[in-house]
């Protein structure tokens, strides 16, 4: 499903974020991404998400090679993936709702469909009674949660989350370790980032340790 | 049917973005209607200016006046020569006493009875048989060299001189429809790229989950075709509007002549037309400036 293939990402400058990366992520899999910040973490998954280029080696997704891809074949290869961001990149111009149906009116969903679809996701994640809502009135745990329903509306088959849990307190990163757990159980492959490896011991996820944009496993 | 979706999204997302910011999309819009008014108006007031030239007669007249001391015989000998132009159709005399009779029955009677003797003299009106501009010269410029003849007026002169002017008015339309499409481009484009910038986030965020650059692209589009449609129209009302305006004045002058002349509007088809190059222009420079943010987009995203 996912596939690194000695992955160098070296920015103008010479910073090298990643070096010399191999790994492979399984069909329904769920991986952690553990490392301080600035160890490469938030490059790896832009690199899955085809939102940077590698310099060089080789990305596969879903058989595709992500850095070989023509950039009018990217919003196709995006469609398959759900993101959910550090910074949410939420819209703060439209409601609840509207920030949800965001993907399916990207993909020509029929009002009814998406206004379905929609409804089903923010269920998922307990912000339906908040749908008519701005998100600058939900709390940082919901605003986090509305960029899941997001990320999740189109069903897509990779879940990728950068440090979804970094601002929030214990008890609430655990319901959402648990909503994604949720995920995963039905067949989406999920990778998600964490600066913060403790609390995650627990859980029975393979992880993958970056330092310095290497990996140490 | 899903196209046929994305782009109603796409219109309404365009409506929404004009309604949000109804007293900058209307500024642009006077703009851009202003702008595209000068050309417009310009090309209306050739336009009654040509139709003007049609309502006069378009045959060709030339009259030559005798020396007002000639003889019969020089009258006998003047109309000998002018049975051998062969481009002429036709030579009508009008004597001097002709002349003057048709003098005294007119409001100049009264003055003309005083005169000790008669100031007029005899006259010619030609028919010329051809319209070929060059061989008219050639036989003005032979009529003019007889002795007998001390001058000759070409009625065309003052229509030849009129319409030069014309083509020059025309030309002047051009270039100013040029130029002010150029500025309506540039005001388009700007007027765009201020909302590309204002909706910044909500690019990125679509482009970053999947959004085509044509997605991202049509409502700016489709922004771009609406404002100039609206100022294609209220380049039109301007013309109506500076029509309404000075018509007063030319029933006036038109009276004066005790012609009936009426401003008019140019073609429907010619109206359409502004409208659609005003919208296509817009278009444009909606395109301009969202490619220009798309590529700095892309380029940021490696």
């Amino acid at each position: 499903m996912i596939h690194f293939s000695q992955v160098i990402k070296r920015y103008a400058g010479g910073y090298e974020a990643l070096k010399n990366i191999s790994f492979e992520i399984e069909d329904g899999e769920m991986v952690l991404l553990s490392g301080h910040s600035g160890a490469g973490k938030s490059t790896l998954l832009n690199l899955i998400a085809g939102i940077e280029r590698p310099t060089s080696g080789t990305v596969l997704v879903n058989g595709q090679n992500v850095g070989a891809l023509n950039r009018a074949a990217i919003p196709y290869l995006r469609r398959n993936i759900g993101l959910i961001f550090q910074d949410h990149k939420l819209l703060f111009d439209r409601s609840v709702m509207n920030n949800v149906r965001l993907p399916l009116d990207i993909a020509g969903y029929s009002h009814q469909d998406a206004q379905k679809r929609a409804r089903a996701a923010l269920d998922r994640v307990g912000l339906l009674p908040k749908e008519k809502l701005n998100p600058i009135h939900l709390s940082g745990g919901e605003q986090q949660r509305l960029c899941i329903a997001r990320a999740i509306v189109h069903r897509p088959s990779i879940l990728l989350a950068d440090e979804p849990t970094g601002n929030l307190d214990h008890a609430y990163a655990e319901d959402i370790m648990d909503l994604f757990e949720s995920f995963n159980q039905v067949g989406v492959t999920v990778v998600l980032s964490t600066h913060d490896e403790g609390f995650l011991k627990q859980r029975p996820h393979r992880i993958l340790r970056l330092k310095q944009g290497g990996l140490s496993q | 049917m899903n196209s046929i979706r994305l782009r109603m999204i796409a219109l309404r997302s365009a409506m929404q973005q004009m309604l949000r910011m109804p007293l900058s999309s209307l500024l642009n819009t006077i703009v851009i209607g202003i702008a595209a008014s000068f050309p417009l108006g310009l090309y209306t007031l050739l336009f009654n200016v040509d139709s003007l030239l049609g309502q006069l007669p378009q045959q060709n007249q030339i009259t030559i006046f005798l020396k007002t001391s000639a003889t019969p015989v020089d009258i006998k000998q003047v109309q000998t020569l002018l049975r051998n132009q062969p481009d002429l159709a036709q030579a009508s005399l009008i004597t001097r006493d002709q002349a003057l009779q048709t003098m005294k029955s007119g409001t100049l009677g009264a003055m003309i009875d005083a005169l000790p003797e008669n100031p007029l003299p005899d006259a010619f009106n030609l028919t010329p048989s051809t319209s070929d501009p060059e061989r008219l010269q050639k036989l003005v410029t032979t009529i003019s060299n007889w002795p007998q003849v001390e001058s000759i007026q070409h009625d065309s002169d003052w229509a030849k001189r009129l319409a030069a002017l014309l083509d020059f008015g025309r030309q002047l339309t051009v270039l100013l429809a040029a130029a002010l499409g150029t500025a309506l481009l540039v005001i388009a484009s700007n007027a765009i790229r201020m909302q590309v910038l204002t909706r910044n986030d909500e690019i990125e965020v679509s482009k970053l989950i999947g959004a085509t650059n044509t997605f991202i692209r049509r409502p700016f589009a489709y922004f771009g075709l609406l404002q100039g449609a609206c100022g294609g129209l209220l380049a039109i009302g301007c013309v109506v509007l500076a029509m309404h305006l000075i018509s007063p004045n030319v029933n006036q002058v038109a009276s004066l002549y005790a012609a009936s002349f009426a401003l008019r509007l140019p073609e429907p088809l010619i109206l359409l037309a502004a409208i659609a190059i005003t919208s296509l222009l817009c278009w444009i420079g909606a395109l301009l400036a969202v490619n220009r943010h798309l590529r700095q987009l892309d380029h940021q995203q490696g």
